[in-house]
């Protein structure tokens, strides 16, 4: 049985929707940047949508929650930079930066036997070691160390846009194909009681790594996108828990384990964020702060519950 | 032939399983009883791989399968149900199946979902076949249990207490069920439990474990009448004259 192997049935029962849903989201952001000049907010949701979505492919499938997500995003800013600054191209840069990722993310692979808040602790450890290295001053001929690393030799805010705007293609492509595989569907077993789907012949570590790598090169691809768009950037700009806050928040709001609920959540809590967040920055992170704990209590699936139970849809 | 040698598995002073040698054959229909505490549970746990034995050696298609994980025991064909039902519960019931078909045994040039819709209605399963497996009752829950391992067609089987709780009817259907399955699936079913109407329904041969060994072996008959099993396990009222 193939791991990739997708169930026809499944496949096609959904296929029209979500044909539909990115279809939807190309027109949003290729016509809304018109209506609110504001390229650097559409570039952040953008950025921040695929972290949420390469998140959830992680929480959302395997329920394990890393806290230190966000270094995967960093390392992958610096993947590129450091991908730039050697003239490397920008092509292979950008995948360098979701190959540092991916390698970033092989290193965190023992974590997985951790459960629980135990992994969650040790992946937050994992995220500030990740970060003293990069900033190290000792390490400053590769890495710049703490004085930050600048790609403004490639800077064109255009071409970032419309590759973000690809990666968020792919990323929903790949999380439908993970929701309809059987591969999907063994990580949900595993999920629900890994013991019984050990018996049942999955490999249980192999396909929770699995889930976990290609999460963390989809995260390192975002933060690639992020860094190119920013142009200049220090340690302290990408490794920022706020990034993991983010990706947290917005999935678990919006529904994890789907793709429009990453989606919705982070459209409408980044908007609030900027709406509310610019003027009171130190209330909103209190906010944010106190919505992820009402969230994870009260409503641990997010919207996806409320569509469920008053709209009578299962949400995509 | 499953062949287990000398196993013996340990909780810390208790002898769980204190050097164990038995043989499964192949096509064949065998009960385990003892009292509570004997290891019969520990027995199938070490087989599947769940527990590490502490020493012995298991034996399956000329391999000491002791070395290999739980996930490659069961693609080889050794699976097993639970005492207490463990269905996927946020799956439903035909996810729950298809998940055992996934690394099926042997297909007998059957697709996937020919497999999975032919378990579900040799078990009754079907009419609830979308409905997420947590919804479901303790009975349909080990019927789904049963599905998702019978689904990757095993070579051994291996059922913990099904029949806790059951009236007499069904009890009769439970047995029904499992002689039936021991024939048409070509699978070696070892049923372990202490319901004793149960196992006398089975009519197959029994062995009786005690403190961690298997300590006797014979029919239902021979095992009613045995003073000494009397005495240790059934109490009186098993006696057959």
């Amino acid at each position: 049985m193939g791991l990739w192997e997708v169930d026809c049935v499944r496949f096609s029962k959904q296929l029209r929707t979500s044909i539909i849903l990115i279809a939807l989201l190309l027109v949003f952001y290729l016509v809304a940047p018109y209506l609110y000049p504001n390229r650097s907010f559409f570039e952040t949701l953008l950025v921040l949508t695929i972290l949420s979505l390469s998140f959830n492919i992680v929480y959302g499938f395997t329920g394990y929650m890393p806290f230190g997500y966000a270094a995967f995003f960093a390392i992958g800013a610096y993947g590129f930079g450091i991908g730039i600054v050697r003239h490397f191209g920008l092509v292979s840069s950008f995948l360098l930066g979701g190959l540092a990722s991916l390698a970033l993310g092989l290193i965190f692979v023992p974590m997985l036997r951790l459960r629980g808040a135990y992994f969650a602790i040790a992946n937050l450890a994992g995220f500030e070691g990740a970060y003293y290295i990069i900033s190290n001053q000792s390490l400053t001929f590769i890495t710049r160390g703490p004085y930050g690393i600048s790609v403004s030799s490639v800077y064109n805010p255009n071409i970032t846009y419309a590759v973000s705007l690809l990666l968020l293609v792919i990323v929903i492509v790949v999380t439908y194909i993970v929701r309809t595989s059987n591969f999907g569907l063994a990580l949900r077993a595993i999920k629900d009681d890994p013991l019984v789907a050990s018996i049942s012949g999955i490999n249980v570590g192999l396909y929770r790594g699995v889930a976990w790598l290609s999460s963390a090169i989809f995260a390192g691809l975002a933060g690639g996108a992020y860094g190119w768009y920013i142009s200049f950037f220090y340690p302290s700009t990408v490794f920022s828990i706020n990034y993991s806050l983010f990706a947290i928040l917005f999935t678990i709001f919006g529904g994890p384990g789907t793709i429009i609920g990453p989606i919705i959540g982070t459209t409408t809590l980044y908007s609030l964020y900027q709406a509310v967040g610019l003027s009171y920055p130190l209330y909103s992170t209190l906010a944010f702060g106190a919505l992820v704990v009402v969230l994870i209590i009260v409503l641990p699936e997010g919207l996806k519950k409320i569509f469920r139970k008053y709209l009578k849809w299962e949400m995509l | 032939m499953l062949e287990l040698r000398g196993i013996r598995k340990n909780f810390g002073k208790l002898a769980a399983l204190n050097d164990v040698n038995l043989e499964f054959k192949e096509n064949e229909l065998i009960a385990i009883i003892g009292p509570n505490g004997a290891g019969k549970t520990t027995l199938i746990n070490v087989i599947t791989g769940v527990l590490k034995e502490d020493s012995g050696t298991i034996r399956y298609l000329h391999k000491e399968i002791n070395v290999l994980p739980a996930y490659l025991r069961a693609r080889l064909g050794i699976n097993r149900t639970f005492q207490i039902p463990k269905p996927f519960s946020n799956l439903t019931v035909i996810e729950n199946v298809r998940i055992g078909a996934l690394f099926s045994n042997d297909k007998k040039g059957q697709t996937m979902e020919e497999e999975v819709e032919r378990v579900l209605s040799l078990l009754r399963l079907k009419s609830l076949a979308d409905k997420p497996a947590k919804e479901l009752n303790t009975e349909q829950k080990k019927l789904v249990d049963l599905g998702r391992a019978l689904v990757s067609r095993p070579k051994f089987l291996f059922m913990d207490e099904m029949g806790a709780g059951l009236a007499e009817e069904e009890i009769l259907t439970l047995s029904n069920l499992i002689r039936g399955i021991q024939k048409d699936e070509g699978v070696s079913v070892v049923y372990v439990g202490h319901v004793m109407k149960l196992v006398k329904q089975l009519q197959c041969p029994i062995a009786v474990f005690s403190e961690g060994s298997p300590i006797f072996q014979g029919s239902y008959d021979e095992v009613t009448s045995n003073p000494a099993i009397i005495k240790l396990y059934l109490g009186e009222r098993y006696a057959q004259s």
